[in-house]
């Protein structure tokens, strides 16, 4: 799933609570587990997870033994069977029933018919696929599906950060429509020195919305890199229509007063409307809250 | 898949005497040709403009090779889902091929680098890399030199130097053999410098094992010495096994997009940069250092993705090889043109160390992205790739070139031809092949990587590992349950020599 559809199953909903929501779960999990197994579950911070490649449940196939001739099977390394993807960079279900190769973080720690929870990172994608654990919790535990659940979460609402910081660091957010294209005039605009410069060009958007700062007019002109410069950043064309996360940036031929949407994000579907209005209210709202006493 | 050289072309090209008295001149087999595209079975899915590859083989052991293109760290995301971007490798000398997130990069980027470029050192079995990284201020992607002695292992590489303000940087490395300095990894890096952009080298001359820098100096060598308004982005190097280093610059002395009037400037370095004045061994009629190969012609400067030209964009090329077993034989390949319509690619050699430079040995008209490499036994290794048109369209056609007798005569095996027009090119990354590929050779044997689609042709055999239809040629997901849109591969190639060349 791509951040962006996560973006807009997640429109209408409030982002706080599903932060609030996923580390109750995990804090709660990991209690459970801290009973039950105290010694791994203190090992489980919300970082684990949200620093992990790929999360899985899987049942440990072979010890010191390997899937891939590119990883020679030693003490450190496991054969596992994927049954249950939690979270997979991109998120798809291929894996799952697959052996995969674990380089354990210590040797000995498993034991065949195991079935744990992995938390691991990309290694080696060949004829097989080889991670490198970060943390293990075994799955028989009480907690567990606590776990899971509130990995997802976390895992969910932390795919919305990128986007809150680009909307956090905007001077305007407007929705509305690219009604002209055009290349600068020669005074403004010089020829690029690099294949890696932006040739800037201008776009002129009829405001339909303001989500974020003042526009005091219904027509707005910002520019874009009409080149191969600052690749991922919107090519606008005419009839295009959408949010404009609009920004200030420091560039040779770039006057300080002129807005620009660079980044991939700051190009958004009508569909994430109400997310953008909920993460523009609930920044406000902090930016205004008055400071709490020492 | 593995195929015979000399069973697939052998092109003099003049007539077909020369031909015909060619081909009976060559002996029946000489090397034998592999192919393997790099792509691995669990990411056929992978549907991305893999572009602008480069190589690296350890000579201290063929078996070991990293490859890097522009790939991104999933196979089906449309920007970089972590930190670390893609490098290939293989540990059984190209046969197969796994995905090692080990270089330098950053989350949510479209491209995992800005430009990569890899090299083993001679002997330490040391991998070098360069690259301009990913960062949050992209107008200004900084260059990383990288550094790792465990390049399949799952740490990131090293970061032994950044700095902002460069382009396009090509590494080289080497271990000296003998003397006070045997045992020493040298690294080069050629670039172009700073906001005036100017040709310039930065260079460690023993850079296997110390912290960083590990010495590579805060400023670069400029080995620009005449006026100019900025260089080229390309600057090639090619060091001899004594240590002697040559490199190759475009000079562009006037002009604006879209074209420059340039000089092709090769440089020399005797002692590998140990001197005072690195880099100056080698002067011209003018008295200043570097020796201009030719003087005064256009090099275009096209920044878009042609369509009178395979949907490639255009910049300039250059390539440069210098003969192990003799200093002073080298050969550099260069393009110029003024569109799409006159780029050509051209081959000239010395024999002298540099100082007096052949009339053109090959033109090969609409040909970029040339890898010059010459083996243990003197024979020159070409490989460009070239857009030809026929009834159906453009195609782009992948040349590897042999000659023992500096392009009298050839052999040449074509090892992919592709529509030129599938798949369409993204616009979100500026080559589409690449603005460069490479060819390097290791003792009598060659070494190559070159980009193109996956549903091309290939004469001289391929190897996929990625899922696909063996009657309709289509790529298919990893489940197999269907296609996957065609889209452009990185291919590794080997020639390994099966007999002694007698001509």
């Amino acid at each position: 799933m791509t951040a962006q559809n996560e973006r807009t199953q997640k429109a209408g909903r409030n982002s706080t609570d599903y932060k609030f929501v996923g580390i109750l779960g995990l804090l709660l999990g990991v209690f459970t587990l801290c009973v039950h197994q105290p010694v791994w579950a203190a090992t489980l911070p919300e970082q684990l997870s949200l620093k992990s490649d790929f999360i899985f449940k899987g049942t440990v196939q072979r010890i010191n033994a390997s899937t891939m001739a590119a990883v020679p099977a030693t003490e450190s390394t496991i054969v596992v069977r994927v049954d249950e993807i939690v979270q997979a960079k991109p998120p798809d279900d291929s894996l799952r029933g697959k052996e995969v190769t674990v380089v354990l973080r210590s040797p000995g720690t498993v034991k065949v018919g195991q079935q744990s929870i992995f938390f691991a990172n990309d290694y080696l994608a060949g004829n097989s696929i080889a991670v490198t654990e970060i943390g293990q919790v075994p799955d028989k535990s009480m907690g567990a599906l606590n776990i899971k659940e509130s990995i997802k979460s976390i895992v969910k609402e932390h795919a919305l950060d990128p986007l809150r910081k680009r909307i956090e660091t905007s001077i305007v957010i407007v929705g509305g429509k690219v009604v002209e294209t055009k290349s600068l005039p020669q005074e403004l605009s010089e020829k690029p020195e690099s294949d890696r410069e932006p040739e800037w060009w201008a776009a002129t958007i009829e405001v339909q919305s303001v989500y974020k700062g003042t526009v005091p007019d219904k027509k707005l002109t910002i520019r874009f890199p009409h080149n191969f410069a600052l690749p991922g950043s919107p090519k606008f064309s005419e009839g295009q229509q959408g949010i404009f996360l609009l920004h200030h940036e420091k560039a040779r031929m770039l006057p300080s007063e002129v807005l620009v949407a660079l980044d991939p994000l700051d190009f958004q579907p009508f569909d994430s409307s109400s997310l953008i209005k909920e993460i523009v209210q609930l920044q406000s709202i902090v930016a205004t809250a008055p400071a709490s006493s020492p | 898949m593995t195929r015979a050289l000399s069973d697939v072309a052998v092109q003099p090209a003049k007539s077909l005497f020369m031909l015909l008295t060619v081909a009976s001149l060559l002996p029946a087999v000489d090397a034998q040709i592999t192919v393997v595209d790099l792509i691995p079975q669990t990411w056929s899915n992978e549907a991305h403009q893999d572009c602008e590859p480069n190589i690296a083989v350890n000579p201290a052991n063929p078996l070991q090779i990293a490859c890097s293109t522009f790939t991104l760290d999933t196979p089906s995301g449309a920007t970089m889902s972590g930190s670390v971007a893609p490098l290939f490798v293989s540990d059984d000398g190209g046969n197969t091929w796994s995905i090692n997130k080990i270089i330098p990069s950053a989350k949510g980027k479209t491209l995992p680098t800005q430009d990569i470029t890899l090299r083993f050192g001679g002997k330490s079995g040391v991998l070098y890399g360069a690259i301009l990284r990913q960062a949050d201020n992209e107008f200004n992607p900084p260059l990383n030199l990288l550094r790792t002695n465990n390049f399949m292992g799952p740490e990131p590489m090293t970061v032994l130097l950044t700095r902002d303000n460069e382009d396009q940087p090509y590494v080289e490395a080497m271990t000296i053999a003998t003397g006070v300095d045997a045992g020493k990894d040298r690294v080069y890096v050629g670039h172009n410098n700073g906001s005036n952009a100017i040709a310039a080298i930065d260079l460690s001359l023993d850079a296997a094992t110390s912290a960083p820098p590990d010495g590579f100096s805060l400023l670069p060598i400029i080995i620009e010495t005449r006026n100019t308004s900025r260089d080229g982005p390309q600057v090639r190097l090619a060091i001899h096994p004594t240590g002697i280093v040559y490199g190759v610059f475009y000079g562009w002395r006037s002009g604006d997009p879209p074209v420059f009037t340039a000089d092709v400037v090769v440089v020399r370095d005797d002692s590998g940069g140990k001197s005072s004045k690195p880099f100056q061994d080698l002067s011209d009629s003018d008295g200043l250092p570097g020796k201009r190969v030719v003087t005064g012609i256009s090099v275009p400067w096209l920044n878009e993705h042609l369509k009178d030209f395979g949907q490639e964009r255009l910049g300039g090329d250059l390539a440069i090889a210098v003969d192990p077993n003799d200093s002073k034989r080298v050969f550099i390949a260069y393009s110029d043109g003024t569109s799409a319509t006159d780029y050509t690619l051209r081959i000239r050699s010395s024999t002298d160390g540099g100082l007096n430079w052949s009339t053109d040995l090959q033109t090969l008209s609409k040909a970029k992205n040339p890898g010059l490499a010459i083996n243990s036994s003197g024979t020159v290794g070409l490989l460009y790739q070239q857009v030809t048109e026929n009834d159906t369209g453009q195609r782009w056609i992948t040349h590897f070139v042999r000659t023992t007798d500096g392009f009298a005569h050839v052999s040449d095996a074509v090892l992919a031809d592709s529509d030129a027009s599938l798949p369409t090119a993204d616009t979100s990354v500026g080559p589409y092949l690449g603005d460069y590929e490479h060819l390097l050779s290791v003792q009598n044997n060659f070494f190559g990587i070159f980009c193109t689609s996956n549903e091309a042709k290939f004469p001289s055999g391929i190897t996929l590992k990625r899922n696909v239809d063996s009657k309709t040629k289509h790529m298919r997901n990893l489940q197999n349950t269907a296609d996957v849109p065609p889209s452009i591969d990185p291919f590794f190639f080997k020639v390994i020599e099966t007999t002694n060349s007698s001509h």
